[in-house]
């Protein structure tokens, strides 16, 4: 029998967080074409052809009085530069968590949308507080869950039945990472809902 | 092969949903029952109030004519009093009989008198 654990705890992290093979593709192409050009450029400047595009001898003295002969033109590429470094650079450091949860079973690797979690809970804070579905909405997030229920006016919610709904249906589902609900019943009802 | 799912320890059906417009029509009844005119010239604003309900019921209300009370002074008293004691219990008696009726808890009721339907005070049959 193979151990299936560690295929879906792989398949888990590739369904939770986002894949960078696209970005990391876009730039190893396009490190490739210019570390191509420079190398066919050297080449060709060795044989003592002319260059295709510049010389690198030029490439160089143009680098190096590059501080020089300051102009818009540089300054502006060079910002665009920057900026593209600083978003490569927070696409690498950071996480890239896709808003999924896992469910732990020892069966299967089960991958479930943050939203489709947000309407069960909204659907049994509806529930237990005794209100229509349109008056229930909730929000999930990596850690928590906020959930809102506006109550029809003149029938006051129990905060508690919801919370403890709210809590039980968390406790069920078991998601990895924890969530933490956060209920909220707001002040002004709404008539004849 | 079946799968038996116990039934939940407290078997809850759904809800019942009361919307505005019956809302509207059980105060406008009531009402009506209290100052004695039709319901159709009631009307009925139904708002919110820190998750209460806040009515403003615009209203005629039944008087008897000027020249009975003239006539005969304690004729205020027994129908129910000055006009103002009677929209305090019409209110009361709104407030009531709504909260009975509908469930709902109600915050305020505002009456607001839009007009008088002067009638005979009919002999007791």
């Amino acid at each position: 029998m193979t151990d299936t654990r560690s295929i879906y705890r792989r398949i888990i992290r590739r369904e939770t967080h986002s894949p960078r093979a696209l970005l990391a593709m876009v730039l190893a192409v396009a490190l490739i074409v210019v570390f191509a050009w420079v190398g066919s450029e050297i080449v060709l400047a060795l044989l003592g052809h002319s260059a295709l595009l510049v010389a690198p001898r030029d490439m160089i003295t143009a680098a190096a009085r590059l501080d020089s002969d300051q102009n818009a033109a540089v300054t502006a590429s060079g910002a665009g530069i920057a900026v593209v470094g600083i978003l490569l650079i927070i696409a690498g450091v950071t996480p890239g968590r896709r808003a999924r949860h896992t469910i732990e079973l020892d069966r299967s690797a089960v991958i479930v949308d943050n939203e489709v979690i947000a309407s069960a809970l909204a659907r049994s804070a509806a529930y237990a507080g005794d209100v229509d579905a349109t008056n229930s909405h909730a929000t999930v997030s990596h850690r928590r869950a906020v959930v809102r229920v506006t109550p029809a006016s003149g029938v006051p919610v129990n905060r508690t039945a919801v919370t403890e709904a709210v809590d039980d249906d968390l406790a069920a589902f078991g998601l990895q990472p924890a969530v933490r609900a956060a209920v909220t019943i707001d002040e002004r009802g709404r008539v004849g809902v | 092969m079946t799968t038996i799912v116990a039934p939940m320890a407290s078997v809850r059906r759904g809800r019942t949903r009361i919307t505005s417009k019956a809302l509207s029509r059980v105060v406008s009844a009531v009402t009506a029952d209290a100052l004695d005119v039709s319901a159709a010239r009631v009307g009925v604003e139904l708002t919110d109030e820190r998750g209460d309900l806040a009515l403003v019921v615009s209203t005629p209300i039944r008087l008897v004519s000027l020249n009975r009370v003239a006539a005969d002074g304690s004729i205020v008293q027994r129908t129910g009093g000055s006009v103002l004691e009677r929209s305090a219990a019409a209110q009361r008696e709104i407030r009531e009989r709504v909260e009975a009726l509908t469930g709902s808890r109600i915050a305020r009721v505002i009456v607001r008198l839009t007009g008088a339907h002067i009638t005979r005070e009919e002999r007791v049959r």
